[in-house]
C-alpha cells in the first residue's frame, strides 16, 4: 500500500486545525504587539471547559464551541484589562514576563483541580473512520478540519468586512495614524484580545476530541502557535493558514520517515531557514491589514 | 471667540525642555503659520494640540472647550485632523478605505461611495480611488493624507511640513488646495513649515519658535525683517547687523 497519500491526508487534516489555533496568538501578537505566552493554556483551559461542559452537561464539544467562545472573549477582555495594560505601559519585556507568569499560574491551576491524569473528550463517533481508495480518514479529524476552517473563515469575514475588523486592522498598521482618524486604539485593544483568547478557548474544544491532554500541554502549543506565526509570517489570516499547512505537513512527514521524536527539532530547522532567507514568513506582510 | 486658544504650554523630555510657556491664540477660518529652527519645538507642539502627547503644563482650548486631558481619538472627533510630516495612511488598504475609516469612526457619518469619491476629487486623487496607497507617490500620498484629515469634518488642519520633498510644481497645487480649503470649507488651518516661500503665499499670520518660545508673532514680511527672529536663525553676530 501507497504510504504517501494517507501522510498527505494527514498533514491536511492536521494542518487545518493548527491553522485555526494560531490565528488568535498571531492576531494578538499583530494587534497589540504582545507574545502572548499564555497562549497554548489558553488552549488547555478551553479543553478543559469543553470536558467539563462534556461531562456534567452532556454538550457535545462542538456544539459547545459557542459557549468556549463566549468564554474566552469575556476571559480575554478580563485579562487585558486587569493585566496586560498594566504591563504594556512599562517595557516591553514585562509583558513577556507577565505572560509567562499567567501560563504558569494557568497550567498549576488546572493541575490542582484536575490532576496531571490524561483527560480526553470521548466523543460516541470518536473511534469512527473511512475509507477512499488507499486512504484512511477518521471522521473526528475531517470534522475538526472543516470546521476549523469554517471558523477561520468567519474570521476573515469578520476582519475584511465589518467596521470592527476594520479598525483592527487600521489599529495594527498604525496606531497613532488610527488615533488620528478618531478610533479609541483602548477599545480596540479589549476586543483583539477577547477574539484573540476566544479563538483559543475554541480551538481547545477541537484539540481536546483530537487527543487526550494535561494541565501541563499549554508550553508546547505556545511553541507550536509560536512557530506557525513565524513560518507563515505574522500578519493575515493567510498567513496563518501557510504557517499551520506548513507545520503540519513537516511534523506528520518528520515524525513518519525519521521517528516521531524528530519532529519539533526539523519544525526549529526549518524556522531558522526562514528566518534567515523570508524574515517575514511564507506569506508575510507586517500586520494584520496588510496585503 | 478664538477656536484654539494654547496657554503656557510646557513640555520636557526628560531633563529638555522642549517648551517653555508656550501661549497663542487661532482665529476662525485664520491660517496660522509656526516656523522655527531644527529643535525649536515646532512638532511636539503640533503632538500636544492633536493629542498624541500630553503637555507638563498649560492648556488647551478649542471651541471654548478645555481639551488639555483629551486624548487623540475623541479630538479627532471634535473636528481636528492632522497631516504628518513623513505621511503615516494606512499604507495597504486603498485610497477609498483611506477615507471611509475615519468619515466612520471619526466623523460618525454613513459612509457612501459618492461622499468618498468627493473627498477624493476635492484632493484631486479621485483617479486613484482605488490604488493602494503604498503604491502613490509622494505628493499624492500628501494629498490622501489631507482627504483623510477632510474626511473628519475638520475645523481645524494641523499640518506638519505638508511640503516638505515635493518639487516645486507639486509645492504650488497643496498650497493653491489649502487656500481652496478655506475658501471653501472655512477650515483653520495651522501649519509648521520650513519651505518659507509657500508660506509667504499662504499664512496671513506666522508664528516664529525658538528654544520653545514664541519669540514673534506678525506678518510675514515683517518676520524676515525681525531682529531676534534673524538672531534665532543665524545667531548673535547676524541680529546685531541687521
Amino acid at each position: 500500500m501507497e504510504v504517501l497519500p494517507q501522510l498527505i491526508i494527514e498533514s491536511l487534516l492536521l494542518g487545518g486545525f493548527y491553522s485555526f489555533m494560531a490565528i488568535g496568538f498571531s492576531l494578538i501578537w499583530g494587534v497589540l504587539g504582545i507574545l502572548n505566552l499564555a497562549y497554548g493554556s489558553y488552549i488547555i483551559l478551553g479543553a478543559y471547559l469543553g470536558l467539563i461542559l462534556f461531562r456534567y452537561a452532556g454538550l457535545d464539544p462542538i456544539l459547545s464551541i459557542p459557549v468556549s467562545l463566549f468564554a474566552g472573549f469575556l476571559f480575554g477582555v478580563l485579562v487585558q484589562k486587569l493585566i496586560f495594560n498594566r504591563a504594556m505601559k512599562l517595557e516591553p519585556f514585562m509583558v513577556l514576563i507577565m505572560s509567562f507568569g499567567l501560563d504558569v499560574l494557568i497550567s498549576n491551576a488546572l493541575n490542582l483541580v484536575f490532576k496531571a491524569d490524561v483527560r480526553s473528550i470521548t466523543v460516541s463517533y470518536g473511534g469512527d473512520s473511512f475509507i477512499v481508495g488507499d486512504v484512511i480518514i477518521a471522521k473526528v479529524k475531517l470534522l475538526v478540519f472543516v470546521l476549523s476552517l469554517l471558523l477561520a473563515l468567519l474570521l476573515y469575514l469578520f476582519l475584511s468586512r465589518t467596521w470592527t475588523g476594520r479598525a483592527i486592522r487600521a489599529v495594527a498598521l498604525d496606531r497613532e495614524g488610527a488615533t488620528l482618524v478618531g478610533i479609541d486604539p483602548a477599545k480596540i485593544f479589549l476586543i483583539t484580545a477577547g477574539i484573540g483568547t476566544a479563538v483559543s478557548f475554541s480551538s481547545g474544544n477541537l484539540y481536546g476530541i483530537l487527543q487526550g491532554f494535561t494541565p501541563f500541554d499549554g508550553g508546547l502549543l505556545t511553541v507550536k502557535v509560536f512557530l506557525i506565526s513565524i513560518l507563515g509570517g505574522l500578519g493575515r489570516i493567510e498567513s496563518a493558514l501557510a504557517g499551520g499547512f506548513l507545520l503540519a505537513f513537516i511534523e506528520v512527514i518528520s515524525s513518519f520517515y525519521l521517528g516521531e521524536g524528530w519532529k519539533l527539532f526539523v519544525a526549529l530547522v526549518v524556522m531558522v531557514a526562514v528566518l534567515i532567507f523570508k524574515p517575514r514568513g511564507l506569506l508575510g506582510s507586517k500586520y494584520y491589514g496588510e496585503t | 471667540m478664538s477656536l484654539l486658544v494654547i496657554e503656557d504650554i510646557h513640555k520636557s523630555f526628560g531633563g529638555n525642555k522642549v517648551l517653555r510657556g508656550v501661549s497663542f491664540s487661532v482665529e476662525k477660518g485664520e491660517i496660522l503659520g509656526i516656523v522655527g529652527p531644527n529643535g525649536s519645538g515646532k512638532t511636539t507642539l503640533i503632538n500636544i494640540l492633536s493629542g498624541v502627547i500630553k503637555p507638563d503644563g498649560g492648556v488647551v482650548v478649542f471651541k471654548g472647550k478645555d481639551i488639555t486631558g483629551w486624548r487623540a481619538y475623541r479630538r479627532a472627533k471634535l473636528g481636528i485632523g492632522r497631516t504628518y510630516q513623513i505621511t503615516r495612511l494606512f499604507t495597504n488598504l486603498t485610497a477609498f478605505e483611506n477615507v471611509m475609516i475615519p468619515l466612520h469612526y471619526g466623523a460618525g457619518e454613513k459612509t457612501s461611495v459618492r461622499r468618498i469619491e468627493e473627498i477624493l476629487e476635492t484632493v484631486g486623487l479621485s483617479h486613484k480611488i482605488h490604488s493602494y496607497a503604498s503604491d502613490l507617490s509622494l505628493a499624492q500620498r500628501k494629498r490622501l493624507e489631507l482627504a483623510r484629515a477632510l474626511a473628519l469634518r475638520p475645523e481645524l488642519l494641523l499640518l506638519d511640513e505638508v511640503f516638505a520633498g515635493l518639487n516645486p510644481v507639486a509645492v504650488q497645487e497643496i498650497v493653491s488646495l489649502i487656500g481652496k480649503l478655506r475658501e471653501e470649507l472655512g477650515i483653520t488651518v495651522v501649519i509648521v513649515e520650513h519651505v518659507l516661500k509657500a508660506l509667504s503665499q499662504l499664512a496671513d499670520r506666522v508664528l516664529v519658535l525658538a528654544e520653545g518660545k514664541v519669540i514673534f508673532s506678525g506678518k510675514y514680511e515683517d518676520m524676515v525683517r525681525d531682529k531676534e527672529v534673524i538672531k534665532a536663525y543665524l545667531g548673535e553676530r547676524y541680529g546685531e547687523t541687521a
